[in-house]
């Protein structure tokens, strides 16, 4: 009987509320949606991207039972290595490989591209055959290609431009791969070429990828596993096929940790937005709820009642949500992409929306909008059934409970715990060792405890704003003032609001802002030399196809051209994770006084550490060493042609990657992976010498030899590895910009209910002569106090905010950030503040300036 | 028998009620006493400020007093919880108030069937038509207050007030809004409802409209003028 009552009261007073405020509920379900939709999208996004990783690592290996793959910071797997495999007891038969990924080009446009190189036989990895495709593979002659679903659209016919480390080469197309059951490989991007001729193509020849293994019947896998181990004596890795994936999903998973402080962000402002919009609506219900308490609804159904108001508003922004989310992701898949280029796919594919993505989006909505109605829920459970039998609207008639001393003091001691010991958690990771998710507790603890000290703190600064108001515009700005002071809740909720929709873009800003100021000075520190020589195909972390050493011999001879350094980098496995080396020239570039990454490092001297480097030894980040629990003198493992290369450590620098990264000599990279190419070429130009003058002969001269690479200055070097990074952060900055509109939003929901308050009021300063300029004035100036205050807030709490976000960075990949604030995205936050909150009160005042005077007069 | 016949339906003993308001305090009833017995048609009448509503508001479980016993049917109020109280406003008191207080996204018929809801009674929405149809508003049950006159939306208050067969109904200035020919129409509904054997209680200022009662108690300055002629009859 109880719980059907309550659902009658949900009908009939809550659900009937959502139709009577159609612009508040919109207001409210939009925001919701909004964080609902990009939990979709990372959830939907990360599905398909692992999806992918996991088929492309596995490739085309159909019914192999096994694989043996080339560590990722070797050059391949030599000849004399497939034949060892190839006579291993129990093995049938093997099937090598080549990948590489590259542009390629046609009238019809560019795509980057997994190109395989497969044998003819392919087929025999799969039982039935390949049918038609296999026939096409066994017509491929020389130099072509055969298209996968997703590559390029039309032409499947004459020929295209693959960009390689020689320059592009043009390749014939055979045709379109027929249906195949690997066509999900890169999400459909690929090609398959000969063997031999892929090798050719891409200067790899003798070199392979990966052996599939296929076992005779009846052979034991385990023991037949054991024995290629020993075969190949730690030169490459022997698993089941795809088995590698699972570094590229860390590796990927550790990235996408900086986009998840959006995400939470975005969260926050959801459950504001649900708060501000529920305690409006349940204030000006409160003399219905009063009513329902004095006919007899007892708390439990006036909170059930509103709760399920709550829900159902959440379920719908739940469904409004994922349908936007579907679309968002399926917008930035490929944008992420382009911002994880460590990652072994190129393509994502069609966007995978699993049920994991689904249920979070479904549970989230409701959940969300249950939690930022709790409080104003709550709050109106006390209002006394009295309060209906009042003439006056009761809006503050009887203080809200907790509202007196003691309440404030409750307030207080709760808002102060709470940010006192988020501050301690986060200044804690500065002096003793802390797990990593302390920085995200921390900021939880702080954003609880500005929310509990926001209506104690909000008052002295809306009282400010009054004082300003009324000097600045005098009468009319006095009254504007008086508004806002008079209904101290809804003023507080109002700026709050804006205060933390704004402080969260700032505070985000900050810090990506220091995140990046911090990245232009560790490359600026690794990109010492004025001018570069770049690999066409180099995308921020590796290139697909890298120049040939001879390069550096050839730009050694230009005029003008004093050293010349290369340098690599290069997915690797170190101890068993995902990670990029580093190698340069270091110790001929500190002998020349050329500037490196590794000048700023942990190590016993400066001449140690240079020794160290010279004998063989590698430098870490400091993330790695963390990670690895390495420190200066122990050992760390790396994978190699010639099996498991142990070597020192003799310094730890600080890296910006969210991913291990090891530094190391030229020298050693190339013992250790058998790979000579370079990804740049710095050059150090001959004392007087022109650097336009220079870049233009460099230029000449890779022309004439037809190398595939650009002549930059450092300064473009450097912005354009940041503007990978930009890439990933534009998600993030998106949503800040969302979030004011959101802010704004609900800055114009407020204004309109106080304007329809105040109908007779308003109507009454107009019968006594005030003009409707006048009036519109009164509204417009009460909305810049809002703005004002809001934004005077949000500068405080943002740098708080930015602060507290770094130190989670520091502590969750172990990096060093110096503090930047960002004045000018303060300065725009503050005018965008107070212009949005103008502009969202500017057809409210309008509507109070054509109220009818007679009829307003009249009582409600 | 005879004793619980003649024993007061409800009364108030020793009622004391004050308010905070800033610094002050405001003692708005001093030592009130006043009993009701069933069937009973009582007026509280006064001036402006005397403490009327006050009164009314603790007979009828909308506020507690400072000091001082409310009992129902010799069960005193206090001893009830926050939950109880309001069953007791939702089951044995019904309210018409001076604003109507409609809920004004409710039709008529919704309106006066509320409590019923609350209770969660299958045959609410019938019983509600029968009671609209009391006061006279059968075809009205779909109109929402907005669409009703002040005397129709008084009659819907009326009847809400009358659907779960209180024990007690509770008037404060219902006719504080209408015009004065709507009002007596009103006070003679009131006054069949109670002839009809209801208990009515009922707060006004005006001598006119307490005429309709058939006792009148005068509050001034949150003191009765004059002892409760009820109280002076002998408890059993």
């Amino acid at each position: 009987m109880a719980l059907a009552g309550a659902l009658h009261m949900a009908r009939l007073v809550g659900l009937r509320q959502l139709l009577a405020r159609p612009r508040r509920s919109l207001l409210t379900v939009t925001g919701v949606a909004g964080g609902v939709a990009l939990i979709f999208a990372t959830a939907s996004i990360d599905a398909t991207l692992q999806a992918s990783i996991a088929t492309t690592v596995r490739g085309v290996a159909g019914q192999a039972q096994l694989e043996v793959t080339a560590p990722p910071s070797a050059a391949g797997l030599r000849p004399a290595l497939v034949r060892d495999v190839a006579r291993v007891p129990g093995v049938a038969s093997t099937l090598s490989l080549r990948r590489s990924t590259a542009r390629i080009a046609s009238s019809t446009g560019t795509q980057r591209v997994l190109i395989l190189g497969v044998p003819r036989n392919l087929g025999r990895a799969f039982g039935a055959g390949l049918g038609r495709a296999g026939r096409q593979l066994d017509a491929l002659s020389g130099s072509e290609l055969l298209l996968g679903p997703g590559t390029l659209g039309r032409p499947a016919a004459g020929t295209l431009r693959v960009e390689t480390s020689a320059g592009p080469r043009a390749v014939r197309i055979a045709g379109r791969l027929g249906s195949v059951p690997f066509a999900d490989l890169n999400g459909g991007a690929f090609a398959l070429m000969d063997l031999g001729a892929a090798g050719s193509l891409f200067d790899r020849r003798g070199l392979v990828d990966a052996v599939y293994v296929l076992a005779e019947p009846g052979v034991k896998l385990s023991g037949l596993r054991e024995r290629l181990r020993r075969q190949v004596a730690g030169r490459a890795f022997v698993g089941r096929p795809g088995s590698q994936s699972l570094p590229y999903e860390r590796a990927y998973e550790s990235l996408s940790q900086l986009t998840d402080l959006a995400v939470a962000g975005s969260l926050w402002v959801a459950l504001f937005v649900v708060f501000n919009s529920m305690s409006m609506s349940l204030l000006e219900r409160r003399r219905t709820i009063s009513l329902a308490s004095a006919i007899g609804a007892t708390r439990r159904q006036i909170a059930a009642a509103l709760l399920v108001e709550a829900a159902l508003l959440g379920t719908v922004a739940a469904l409004v949500g994922m349908a936007g989310g579907y679309l968002l992701a399926d917008m930035l898949l490929d944008r992420s992409l382009e911002a994880y280029p460590l990652l072994p796919v190129t393509d994502g594919g069609e966007l995978a929306v699993t049920s994991t993505a689904i249920v979070l989006a479904v549970v989230s909505g409701p959940l969300i909008a249950m939690l930022g109605a709790l409080i104003p829920v709550r709050q109106m459970l006390s209002v006394s059934p009295r309060e209906a039998l009042r003439v006056e609207p009761a809006y503050e008639w009887s203080p809200a409970p907790g509202s007196g001393p003691a309440g404030r003091g409750r307030a207080l001691l709760a808002g102060g715990g709470c940010m006192a010991a988020g501050i301690a958690g986060a200044a804690s990771g500065a002096i003793v060792d802390v797990p990593w998710w302390v920085g995200g507790l921390a900021m939880a603890f702080v954003l609880t405890g500005a929310l509990l000290l926001l209506p104690l703190v909000l008052p002295t600064l809306v009282r400010g704003a009054r004082w300003l108001l009324a000097r600045l515009f005098g009468v009319v700005g006095g009254l504007a003032g008086d508004s806002l002071l008079r209904n101290a809740g809804r003023t507080t909720i109002t700026v709050g609001v804006l205060a933390f929709t704004a402080a969260t873009a700032i505070g985000l800003g900050t810090a990506l802002g220091s995140f990046e100021s911090e990245m232009r000075s560790s490359f600026t520190a690794r990109y010492g030399a004025p001018l570069y020589v770049t690999a066409s195909s180099y995308s921020g972390i590796t290139s697909d196809q890298p120049m040939p050493a001879r390069v550096g011999g050839w730009l050694k001879r230009v005029e003008g051209v004093e050293a010349v350094y290369p340098l690599r980098y290069r997915p690797a496995n170190v101890e068993g994770e995902q990670a990029v080396i580093a190698s340069a020239p270091l110790g001929r570039q500190v002998r020349d006084g050329v500037q490196t990454a590794v000048d700023d490092t942990r190590a016993s001297s400066r001449r140690s550490l240079m020794a160290g480097l010279g004998r063989g030894g590698v430098v870490p980040s400091r993330l790695t060493a963390e990670r690895h629990d390495l420190d200066v003198g122990q050992v760390v493992r790396i994978p190699g042609p010639k099996g498991e290369n142990r070597l020192r450590v003799v310094g730890i620098f600080d890296d910006v990657l969210s991913v291990d990264s090891v530094y190391m000599e030229r020298s050693t990279y190339r013992r250790l992976s058998g790979d000579s190419t370079v990804d740049h070429f710095a050059i150090a130009p001959r004392s007087g010498t022109s650097l336009a003058a220079l870049a233009g002969r460099l230029e000449r001269s890779l022309a004439e030899r037809r190398v595939n690479a650009t002549v930059q200055t450092r300064t473009e070097v450097i912005d354009a590895i940041l503007g990978n990074v930009r890439g990933m952060f534009s998600i993030a900055r998106g949503l800040q910009i969302a979030a004011l509109l959101i802010a704004g939003m609900v800055v114009a929901n407020t204004m309109f209910t106080v304007v329809a308050e105040r109908r007779w009021e308003l109507a009454l300063s107009r019968a006594l002569g005030t003009t409707r300029t006048q009036v519109g004035a009164v509204v417009l100036l009460e909305a810049l106090g809002i703005g004002l205050v809001g934004g005077a807030a949000a500068m405080l709490a943002g740098i708080a905010l930015g602060v507290l976000m770094l130190t989670s960075m520091e502590l969750r990949f172990s990096w060093t950030i110096d503090l930047q604030l960002q004045w000018a995205l303060m300065s725009a936050v503050f005018a965008i503040g107070i212009a949005g909150a103008l502009l969202a009160a500017l057809l409210p005042a309008y509507s109070a300036t054509r109220a009818p005077l007679a009829e307003s007069l009249r009582s409600e | 028998m005879e004793a619980a016949a003649s024993r007061p339906l409800l009364e108030g003993i020793g009622l004391v009620r004050r308010y905070r308001h800033g610094p002050s305090e405001v003692e708005a009833l001093r030592g009130v006493d006043v009993a009701v017995r069933r069937a009973e048609f009582l007026a509280i009448t006064g001036p402006s400020g005397s403490g009327k509503s006050t009164l009314l508001h603790l007979l009828s479980a909308l506020d507690r007093p400072t000091s001082g016993a409310v009992r129902l049917d010799g069960v005193a109020m206090a001893d009830l919880s926050d939950r109880e109280m309001a069953l007791l406003r939702r089951r044995r008191f019904g309210y018409v108030l001076q604003f109507f207080n409609l809920l004004p996204s409710l039709s008529a018929l919704e309106n006066v069937a509320f409590p019923l809801l609350l209770d969660g009674a299958r045959d609410a929405a019938e019983r509600a038509r029968e009671a609209l149809g009391e006061v006279g508003l059968g075809g009205r049950a779909d109109h929402k207050p907005a669409e009703l006159s002040g005397g129709e939306q008084q009659r819907v208050a009326l009847a809400r007030a009358l659907v779960t067969e209180p024990a007690v109904i509770f008037a404060d200035e219902p006719t504080g809004n209408l015009d004065q020919s709507t009002g007596a129409e009103i006070l003679a509904l009131l006054r069949a409802t109670s002839d009809a054997g209801h208990t009515v209680v009922m707060v006004t200022h005006d001598p006119r409209s307490a005429e309709y009662a058939s006792r009148a108690v005068e509050l001034v300055d949150g003191a009765l003028q004059a002892p409760d002629r009820a109280s002076r009859a002998p408890w059993p």
